[in-house]
């Protein structure tokens, strides 16, 4: 419960006007890889799945495709986990930004197969991901206490 | 006994549900692109998203109330000065623009061609821009209960800024004249020769293309809709020709243009509910041809 309004709260910064320019940021990812990393075992990826839905239906873009990426990144940072919680803060850092990398990645590769006016530059995949990695330790610090009380709510 | 692992030590990937839920995405894919039959489920959410994207967009508009009503009094009086002289110039224009329609009309009558019927419009808001890397959309607040329908023109002030392209109950997304493979139809209305005007991509200029090497072309020419296509109504200003580059072989020159209309920063857009006229007749099918038909069909 505590996972679907945070991740919810993301959505809605997502929603807000930005302009369609590159380096807009996916404010779902930091909320999303938070919750795999801390919480693996009560993530549900049809949640996931919903909200990337829903993020397809916000960009306009084909049914399915941020879907995937959200599911698949989730299922990476799920096998990282256990290791990752030991690691130093600048390991973490690393690993996080390859995931978002990685999402970024299957989102824009999709784009550049299904839709034949896409026209690709790197800066589609780095440049958001370099503004989730700077908000990452923004978000650990934001959601850690409400982290652990949301979860503990059994709603 | 067999017990199940505590939380701790289930280590085990849902990679099961991963692969289901990716074979879910791509079937929808497949059905979005190929076959267009995800409306449903579209609209559906769609319907869900509505009320939080208007919320959503409230804050910035509140922001830009809250600028607007910071005025001094002197720029407050020069506009109020130069909305008087554009009422005044328009007023002018509107009644001879009333005397020279009432001339066409009786002159279209005289010469037996076809009436252009007058079209309603309506007036949208701009409620946000997709950010989406493949494409040059903005959704705005008009939809199907509001009379829309697909492929209507959509312009603000300056000109035409795009087309609908996806429409739901509340709302519709409008591609943008820079999207990629945009194409409309102009004329350039000093000269009356007619081309075809693509959009390259975003933040470069419009192309205009099929038209002559040799063809009497000029920087600082006005393009407007030709209407040869039956969805833009006939003579609304498009762009301005910025450049041109003629080849020395015959290939054709290339032409880049500007839009007339701010694409992108404009807030209310108006949807011009033109609907294409299709009562031409029917291609007349002589009687030889029919009874071949027949004579083919017995065989």
């Amino acid at each position: 419960m505590g996972m679907a309004i945070t991740l919810f709260f993301a959505f809605l910064i997502n929603m807000l006007p930005w302009g369609n320019h590159a380096w807009v940021p996916d404010f779902i990812l930091p909320v999303l890889l938070y919750w795999v990393l801390f919480f693996p075992e009560k993530i549900s990826l049809i949640l996931f799945f919903l909200f990337g839905l829903m993020m397809d239906i916000q960009t306009s873009s084909p049914l399915g495709l941020h879907a995937i990426g959200y599911v698949v990144g989730s299922v990476v940072m799920f096998f990282w986990s256990r290791k990752l919680l030991t690691n130093s803060p600048i390991g973490q850092l690393l690993v996080v930004f390859q995931i978002f990398l990685l999402i970024h990645s299957i989102v824009i590769l999709l784009f550049w197969l299904l839709v034949p006016t896409f026209v690709f530059s790197i800066s589609f995949i780095l440049l958001p991901a370099i503004i989730e990695l700077c908000l990452w330790p923004l978000v650990r610090k934001i959601l850690m206490h409400p982290g652990t009380f949301l979860t503990r709510l059994k709603l | 006994m067999f017990r199940s692992p505590p939380a701790l030590f289930n280590t085990g990937a849902p990679v099961y549900k991963m692969l289901w839920l990716v074979a879910i995405s791509i079937l929808l894919m497949i059905l979005d692109l190929k076959y267009q039959s995800t409306d449903q489920i579209r609209s559906g959410i769609q319907h869900l998203l509505h009320p939080i994207q208007i919320l959503v967009s409230q804050p910035g508009k509140l922001l830009s109330s809250w600028n607007e009503s910071f005025v001094t009094m002197r720029s407050m009086k020069e506009t109020i000065a130069e909305q008087k002289n554009s009422i005044r110039d328009l007023t002018l224009l509107s009644s001879i623009s009333e005397n020279l329609e009432s001339e066409n009309k009786n002159l279209r009558n005289l010469l037996q061609l076809q009436q252009q019927s007058p079209y309603p419009s309506l007036a949208a808001e701009v409620i946000y821009n997709p950010i989406n890397p493949s494409s040059q959309k903005v959704v705005i607040s008009r939809g199907k209960n509001d009379g829309l329908l697909l492929g209507m023109p959509v312009a603000n002030e300056g000109g035409i800024i795009g087309q609908v392209v996806r429409l739901y109950d509340d709302v519709a997304e409008v591609a943008v004249l820079e999207e990629r493979d945009a194409t409309i139809p102009v004329m350039v209305t000093r000269s009356g020769q007619r081309g075809v005007l693509f959009g390259v991509g975003r933040t470069s200029p419009l192309e205009l293309r099929f038209i002559s090497n040799f063809g009497d072309l000029d920087v600082g020419d006005y393009l407007s809709t030709s209407g040869i296509d039956g969805v833009f109504p006939p003579g609304i200003p498009v762009a301005i020709i910025t450049k041109i580059e003629r080849a020395s072989d015959n290939s054709g020159a290339q032409i880049s243009c500007r839009p007339l209309a701010d694409l992108n920063t404009s807030k209310h857009l108006i949807v011009l509910l033109y609907h294409p006229s299709n009562d031409a007749p029917n291609p007349i099918v002589p009687e030889s041809v029919k009874s071949k038909k027949n004579f083919k069909r017995v065989n």
